[in-house]
C-alpha cells in the first residue's frame, strides 16, 4: 500500500473510533477506594508501597535511580 | 465502545465497578501489540493528594514509549486526564521524577510521535489512545516543548528534574467536539 493511502487510512480508523469514544460514552466511574477500604479477597490487587516512590513509574527494567510514583511498574 | 456502552476508562477496567487508588489499570499495562508504546490508568482517591492534580478528574493514562535507539529503555511521553464519565479533560506533562523512566528533551520525544501505530491489530482502547495522540499530535508537540521550557525557568537547588516541588509542567485543556469539528473543517 503506498504511503499515502495508508495515512488516508490511518486517519479515518483515527477519526472514525474518537467519534465512536466521543458519544454515547458518557458514563459515571466508580470512586476509587483506598487500599485499606479494598475487598481483600479480590485476587488482582497490587499494593504500592514505599511513599517517596515515583507516583507514576512503570518500575520495569528500570534504570532510573529513583523509584517513580507514575512509572510503569507495580 | 458506545455501542457496548462503554467508555475509555471503564474499557481499562474490563467493567470492574471496583477501582483502587494507585493500582495501575489493567494489570500488565496497555502493550500496543509490542509496536513500542505502553500505558496504563490509574488515580488517586484523596482529592487533597498532590498528585490529584485537577478537581474535576478521575484518573489519568500515562503513555510511555520505547525508544528507537535503545529498546530497553522507556520514557513518557504526556498523560491523559479522564474525569468522572470517563471522558477526556486534559493532556499533561509531568517531571521527571513522576513517573522517572529515561528522560528525552522535546525534539527527541516530537520524534517518536511521527510514528505512531494506528493499526486494528490493537485493542479498542489503545486504537482510541493511539488516535487521540494522533489527532493532538501538534499539541503534544508543544506541551514538550512547554514542558522543557518550564524547567529551564524554575529554580531548585539540586536536580530540577528530581525536585517534588515541581509535579506538572505543562497543561492543556482538551474540548474533543471542537477538535473533532476543527480537523473535519480541514
Amino acid at each position: 500500500m503506498k504511503n499515502s493511502n495508508r495515512l488516508i487510512m490511518g486517519a479515518a480508523i483515527s477519526l472514525a473510533a474518537i467519534l465512536v469514544a466521543a458519544d454515547h460514552t458518557k458514563h459515571r466511574l466508580p470512586t476509587p477506594v483506598e487500599e485499606q477500604e479494598q475487598i481483600t479477597e479480590q485476587s488482582n490487587i497490587v499494593i504500592e508501597g514505599e511513599e517517596d516512590a515515583s507516583p507514576c513509574s512503570m518500575n520495569i527494567e528500570s534504570d532510573n535511580e529513583v523509584s517513580s510514583p507514575c512509572g510503569f511498574g507495580d | 465502545m458506545g455501542e457496548q456502552n462503554l467508555n475509555p476508562v471503564l474499557l481499562c477496567l474490563s467493567n470492574n465497578l471496583q477501582i483502587q487508588a494507585q493500582k495501575k489499570y489493567p494489570e500488565g499495562l496497555l502493550q500496543f501489540n509490542e509496536t513500542g508504546w505502553r500505558a496504563y490508568y490509574h488515580c488517586h482517591a484523596n482529592k487533597d493528594d498532590i498528585n490529584h492534580l485537577f478537581e474535576e478528574e478521575h484518573g489519568h493514562f500515562h503513555l510511555f514509549v520505547r525508544h528507537t535507539e535503545h529498546p530497553e529503555s522507556w520514557s513518557h511521553v504526556v498523560a491523559l486526564s479522564m474525569d468522572d464519565m470517563g471522558q477526556p479533560l486534559r493532556w499533561f506533562m509531568v517531571n521527571h521524577w513522576v513517573t522517572g523512566e529515561t528522560w528525552l528533551t522535546a525534539p527527541l520525544l516530537s520524534a517518536q510521535l511521527h510514528d505512531i501505530p494506528l493499526t486494528e491489530q490493537n485493542t479498542l482502547l489503545e486504537q482510541w489512545l493511539l488516535s487521540m495522540l494522533a489527532l493532538y499530535k501538534d499539541d503534544i508537540n508543544a506541551l514538550l516543548v512547554l514542558r522543557d521550557h518550564s524547567l529551564n525557568i524554575k529554580h531548585s537547588h539540586g536536580d530540577i528534574k528530581q525536585d517534588r516541588e515541581y509535579y506538572l509542567l505543562s497543561e492543556l485543556a482538551i474540548k474533543l467536539q471542537h477538535k473533532l469539528e476543527q480537523v473535519l473543517a480541514e
